[in-house]
């Protein structure tokens, strides 16, 4: 995975599914400001919706919270494209994860 | 991906849905203007957001767009007499002048019910070979968009129509995404080298910019060990995509305009302008690059009931895609989405940014008008001439904002993520 962490003007790359990459994309979700940003967000939370759709599971994450993650990815996705709520889509992220490990 | 909902807000553009109003308060290209070259001429049926029209061009030049069926029992206009300044229809003679006011009604005892008898009809302007219209409310129709291209010396922009069975939205995208490019117009086999660009690098670097227009993007891709190759394209609300010139001979100086018109929630008018300031397009070769072979009715002759005569053996000695034609490839893999593409289903990645930046403009604004706002890109205060489209080299030590950045007229105020 190619990263540039700070960098809210590209959208990351996302070929896995760990928790801590999960948690920096609400960390970069929380930290952006403009209209692009969240373009560039919209798309990250695709990749990983794409990721869920196809099978891949978060390590750690017990099997009930493996389905209620893919759920709550496409509200945290609307979070971002339609109400532009970063506060609300990055703490849907966050709880998402809470069952990880 | 897009919701269920967002999606059918994307798609639907009938009258009383948000994105067909939001269409309504743009000018668009409806027909050529060989179509009523003819004053008094034959008229013409066309079909614009999903409503039925009829175009003519009366005594005096002046060209006419009224709802195809007569307001008396709805009999087809464009069966009509076109002479004396109306279109009369054929039925019991009832006759309508450009403004959509009924002048005659032959068949009834008095005159008073002309007088009180009018068809929609919506105004129209001639600019570029083609035929504009308005279809929006009309205390709000904005000025007329002096696009350059409309305004450059004879032979210099030529316009070309083509019908694509496919809903506009998934017709849009396919120009907003330049990742394509390099795999769908592969001049050569997969497995074959190949010479260009956009070939050769099939991973460009997106970066994209809201504008007051709507929004501009960057495609990068490495071109040596020291430069970047950079294609900068406009899209244009609510359907343009202004795309820079690329190649040699015809096309070195040659720029694209498209417009995707929307003809009803299944089918779009996909409009190109070719223009190029220091030679005259090369029409010829542009309808054999194009492989823009129609017929009256503009559909394609390679569409998918013949399955664009896809070549199998060209696939293995020349063009990959084995479709013969730059938009007979882009209207193939665009129709065969589906007539109205399902976003719901779709598995995304990093290529796909201006596609998704291009769906949440679209979105946006038809919520702003929703919620009673005027979407800046409506009537945008600025010169239409300083949206170029380009392409350029740049030192790997720079970015391609730097080498051509935003004019400040263009730049949308900023608005903050919430």
């Amino acid at each position: 995975m190619s990263e540039v962490a700070g960098d809210l003007d590209v959208a990351l790359e996302i070929s896995e599914l760990r928790r801590d990459l999960l948690l920096l994309l609400a960390t970069r979700i929380e930290r952006s400001k403009t209209v692009e940003h969240l373009v560039y967000r919209e798309l990250e939370i695709d990749q990983v919706w794409r990721l869920l759709d196809a099978g891949e599971a978060v390590p750690g994450l017990p099997v009930a919270s493996q389905s209620r993650l893919r759920a709550e990815i496409e509200k945290v996705h609307d979070y971002i494209g339609v109400d532009g709520d970063v506060q609300r889509a990055a703490s849907a992220l966050r709880s998402a994860l809470s069952g990880a490990q | 991906m897009l919701s269920p909902a967002d999606n059918e807000l994307l798609v639907r553009v009938g009258a009383e849905a948000p994105m067909g109003k939001l269409m309504r308060r743009y000018w668009m290209p409806a027909l050529l203007e060989s179509e009523v070259a003819e004053p008094d001429g034959k008229p013409v049926r066309i079909r614009l957001l999903g409503e039925d029209l009829v175009a003519f061009r009366d005594t005096q030049g002046r060209v006419g767009l009224l709802d195809e069926h007569c307001p008396h029992r709805s009999a087809s206009l464009a069966l009509g007499v076109n002479e004396q300044c109306g279109l009369r229809c054929l039925f019991h003679g009832w006759k309508f002048d450009v403004t959509g006011q009924c002048v005659e009604t032959p068949t009834e005892p008095e005159n008073r019910l002309a007088k009180r008898m009018r068809v929609k009809a919506y105004p129209t302007h001639i600019a570029g070979g083609m035929v504009w219209t308005y279809m929006g409310p009309a205390e709000a129709c904005p000025p007329f968009p002096d696009f350059p291209w409309l305004k450059m010396a004879p032979g210099h922009a030529v316009p070309f129509k083509i019908l694509e069975d496919a809903n506009y939205a998934q017709a849009v995208e396919g120009t907003v995404d330049s990742a394509h490019a390099g795999v769908l117009h592969r001049h050569v086999p997969w497995t074959h080298e190949t010479t260009w660009t956009h070939e050769k690098d099939l991973q460009p670097r997106l970066e994209v910019e809201f504008t007051k227009y709507g929004m501009r993007y960057g495609a990068i891709r490495s071109f040596d060990a020291e430069r970047s190759h950079a294609r900068v394209t406009h899209v244009v609300m609510p359907f343009w995509t202004m795309i820079p010139p690329d190649g040699f001979g015809p096309r070195k100086n040659r720029r694209l305009s498209n417009a995707f018109v929307p003809r009803d929630d299944e089918s779009t008018w996909h409009i190109q302008w070719f223009f190029d300031d220091s030679q005259p397009i090369d029409v010829a070769y542009r309808i054999e690059e194009g492989g823009h072979w129609i017929d009256e009715n503009f559909r394609k002759r390679l569409n998918r009931d013949n399955w664009y005569e896809q070549d199998r053996q060209l696939m293995k000695t020349g063009l990959m895609s084995g479709l013969r034609g730059v938009v007979t490839q882009d209207h193939a893999v665009c129709e065969t989405q589906g007539r109205i593409l399902d976003r719901s289903k779709e598995h995304l990645g990093s290529s796909d940014l201006a596609v998704v930046a291009w769906r949440r403009l679209m979105l946006q604004a038809a919520r702003e008008l929703q919620a009673g706002k005027t979407p800046i890109s409506i009537a945008p205060d600025i010169s239409w001439d300083a949206l170029v489209a380009e392409t350029f080299l740049f030192p790997k030590t720079s970015s391609w904002k730097a080498v051509s950045p935003l004019p400040q007229q263009l730049a949308a105020p900023k608005a903050a993520a919430g």
